[in-house]
């Protein structure tokens, strides 16, 4: 699979076996998630992170709570939180940022 | 032309070349080099006399010629003359059977030395006291005021802002030594000039700058001005600091490489050896990474050199903001007779994580040296975040501080607020993987080498034990993942071959398995607990993918992906349907699906 134009340098990933999902987090500026369904294998949504929220090394899932966490790596650092898909792709959205210092 | 030279200073240590003994003197030292020849110093005694010390503006001397007498024979009247130069006196001759009350002419070896000093004695081979008067001695020399060059100079760089310049002094009359300074090949330019007798320079100024090649050289001054030849000292490279940085790791460079690490080891001494394809195609990329990414960046340099001085084709590339970008296509002309050269690019201000460099042949050259590669950048992260450990079941997430040493921030998840923040321990740096056990511990493993995994009390958040490897080379750990039930956790090294060491949980003891020849650079680590097995992605052109039993912990098989997947960076299993993702650091990104054992 060739993920979307931008989103390069795949670093990162979580799987949410639960409800189908695999989640990649890119090496770029801004950081993107890419959500591939798992079922068949496609692309379902990008999102694109504010600038300055780059290189998202790190890569977390809480599946029971329905939030994915991405690290950044910034100075200072970000975590950034997600929520994931259960039902709807409407639910894949950045919900807060926290910023390390 | 040359001319006759008289003493202008007289040294008579013993006191022996005076009479009478006490004032008035009818003879004195003064008076063997005053260009009259019936005046005399005067030695009155038996046996060796002291020594009688000339001295004068240095001169190239190339003879000197005196007159005597004495009350014994000839044959019986031994003399004994010295010479200084080099720092030291040198036996010019001692012999008897001058010629009395005429010129003796004796020619120094060498065709003459830069000299200010002589020194005589006379020996009167007798128990009996007998009169030794020196008439008159002269020298004769070519040139007068030149000073001696210094000889021995040495550079040595104290830090990135200092050097050390160290010299021998030579000359007698110098009133000081000059100090010139090339700066990266450019040309010379004056430091200082020193006061006499000076053998030592401490240049501390403003153009002491990290990660510069410098050349002195001094040379005697005397009045006039008059000059020695120059003393050239050897190169010497600062050492790199910020704002000018250096990388921390290499990939090997595949074929056309060796000796990788020596390109950022701050040494002119060494060099990594690149290879360029005789077929006139790019050698392989030697690529370099910075543990710790560098803000701001706009520059790369690198000092190389060629063996025959020639010409090649140069290409660097600079991961920028995420993407590789060419910031030096040039043909580096190492015109300077060491055979050196910079070769620069710059770019936008961009934050710079990783440099590739290669090399195309030329008519004139098939390899290159790349001594040392630098970039500069205004800042260097000095906090931020790699590796993610959740422990879904207690509610936290624990975010590690990739730095020098390493820190763990505790998240609550509820809360989304960081609750807690603990440091490791002096050389527990770069925290690049980690894994938890619910509630229990954490584990991290550490980018370094040796290479150490860090083991955190969850419980009460506190680093309770680490782990230092490096018995079977393990270093420098990148991927993790954890097998709970089966009480280990897995870590992989970034090395070629890589390994993967296993740690069980309930005691914190190791194993290791080194891969097979070509299994190189593990990154992401796979676990399929039911199955009981683990599968490596690796960083390697094309990407491949390595099986490891887990019962044994020995490696099953390799699987080769296409030439279009490459560098594989992270992955994901899904052990219910048996398969695994991983992707590929490429532009653009992409994912490969593979089917596991089922």
């Amino acid at each position: 699979m060739i993920l979307p134009w931008g989103c390069d340098n795949p670093v990162s990933a979580a799987i949410d076996m639960t409800h189908g999902y695999l989640y990649i987090g890119t090496l770029t500026s801004p950081g993107r998630v890419v959500a591939i369904r798992l079922s068949n294998f496609t692309v379902a949504k990008t999102l694109i992170l504010a600038v300055g929220e780059d290189f998202l090394y790190g890569m977390a899932i809480d599946v029971s709570r329905g939030y994915l966490y991405a690290s950044t790596y910034t100075a200072p650092p970000k975590i950034v939180k997600m929520g994931i898909v259960k039902t709807s792709l409407d639910e894949f959205t950045k919900i807060d940022v926290l910023t390390l210092e | 032309m040359g001319a006759w030279f008289l003493a202008t200073e007289f040294y008579d240590l013993d006191g022996d070349w005076h009479w009478p003994a006490s004032p008035p003197y009818q003879y004195q030292p003064e008076y063997a080099s005053d260009g009259i020849t019936w005046t005399a110093a005067r030695y009155w005694a038996s046996g060796w006399s002291g020594f009688l010390e000339f001295r004068f503006t240095e001169i190239f001397c190339s003879q000197i010629k005196w007159i005597y007498s004495s009350d014994r024979s000839e044959a019986l009247s031994e003399h004994d003359v010295d010479i200084y130069y080099d720092s030291a006196w040198h036996d010019l001759f001692q012999a008897a059977g001058f010629t009395k009350l005429a010129w003796n002419y004796y020619t120094i070896p060498d065709e003459g030395h830069n000299i200010s000093r002589v020194r005589i004695r006379a020996r009167n081979s007798t128990s009996a006291s007998i009169r030794f008067d020196l008439s008159e001695m002269q020298f004769y020399g070519s040139e007068i005021g030149v000073p001696v060059a210094p000889t021995n100079c040495v550079a040595t760089a104290n830090g990135p802002s200092q050097i050390t310049l160290t010299w021998n002094d030579n000359s007698y009359i110098e009133t000081g030594y000059e100090i010139q300074r090339k700066i990266d090949f450019g040309s010379w330019e004056s430091v200082t000039t020193t006061e006499a007798d000076v053998e030592v320079y401490v240049d501390a100024t403003a153009s002491v700058r990290p990660a510069q090649y410098y050349e002195y050289r001094v040379r005697a001054v005397a009045p006039g001005p008059l000059y020695s030849d120059w003393c050239t000292s050897n190169a010497v490279l600062t050492p790199a600091a910020p704002p000018w940085y250096q990388a921390d790791s290499d990939d090997g460079g595949g074929a056309d490489w060796t000796n990788g690490a020596k390109a950022y080891d701050d040494s002119l001494s060494t060099h990594a050896t690149g290879q360029l394809p005789l077929d006139g195609s790019w050698s392989t990329w030697l690529e370099l990474t910075y543990a710790s990414m560098l803000l701001k960046a706009t520059q790369v340099k690198l000092l190389l050199a060629t063996p025959g001085g020639g010409k090649f084709h140069l290409q660097v590339q600079a991961m920028l903001g995420g993407i590789w970008q060419t910031v030096i296509d040039s043909w580096p002309d190492p015109t300077d007779p060491s055979g050196r050269t910079w070769a620069s690019g710059s770019f936008s201000k961009s934050t710079l994580t990783k440099l590739r460099v290669r090399g195309c042949w030329s008519s004139e050259e098939t390899s290159w040296r790349l001594i040392e590669i630098y970039s500069y950048a205004e800042a260097q992260a000095t906090q931020y975040i790699v590796p993610l450990a959740i422990d879904e079941t207690a509610g936290y997430l624990y975010a590690a501080g990739h730095l020098a040493p390493g820190e763990v921030v505790k998240i609550d998840l509820i809360t989304f607020q960081a609750v807690d923040r603990m440091q490791f321990g002096a050389g527990e740096n770069y925290p690049r993987c980690s894994v938890v056990h619910s509630a229990t511990k954490a584990y991290f493993g550490l980018y370094v080498d040796p290479g150490k995994i860090v083991r955190l009390n969850l419980l009460d958040f506190f680093k309770d034990a680490t782990k230092t490897l490096g018995a079977a080379g393990e270093k420098n750990f990148m991927g993790a993942d954890i097998h709970v039930s089966g009480d280990y956790a897995y870590f992989a090294c970034w090395q070629e071959p890589g390994k993967v060491v296993r740690v069980k949980l309930s005691d914190f003891t190791d194993s290791t398995l080194t891969l097979a020849s070509g299994d190189d650079r593990p990154w992401p680590v796979l676990v399929d607990p039911d199955k009981g097995y683990l599968y490596l992605g690796l960083w390697t052109v094309p990407g491949k993918i390595v099986t490891v039993k887990l019962s044994n912990l020995v490696r099953e098989s390799r699987l080769t992906l296409s030439a279009a997947l490459e560098t594989l960076s992270c992955g994901a299993i899904d052990t219910v349907n048996k398969y695994a993702y991983f992707g590929a650091m490429m532009s653009p990104g992409k994912i490969v699906k593979v089917r596991v054992a089922t």
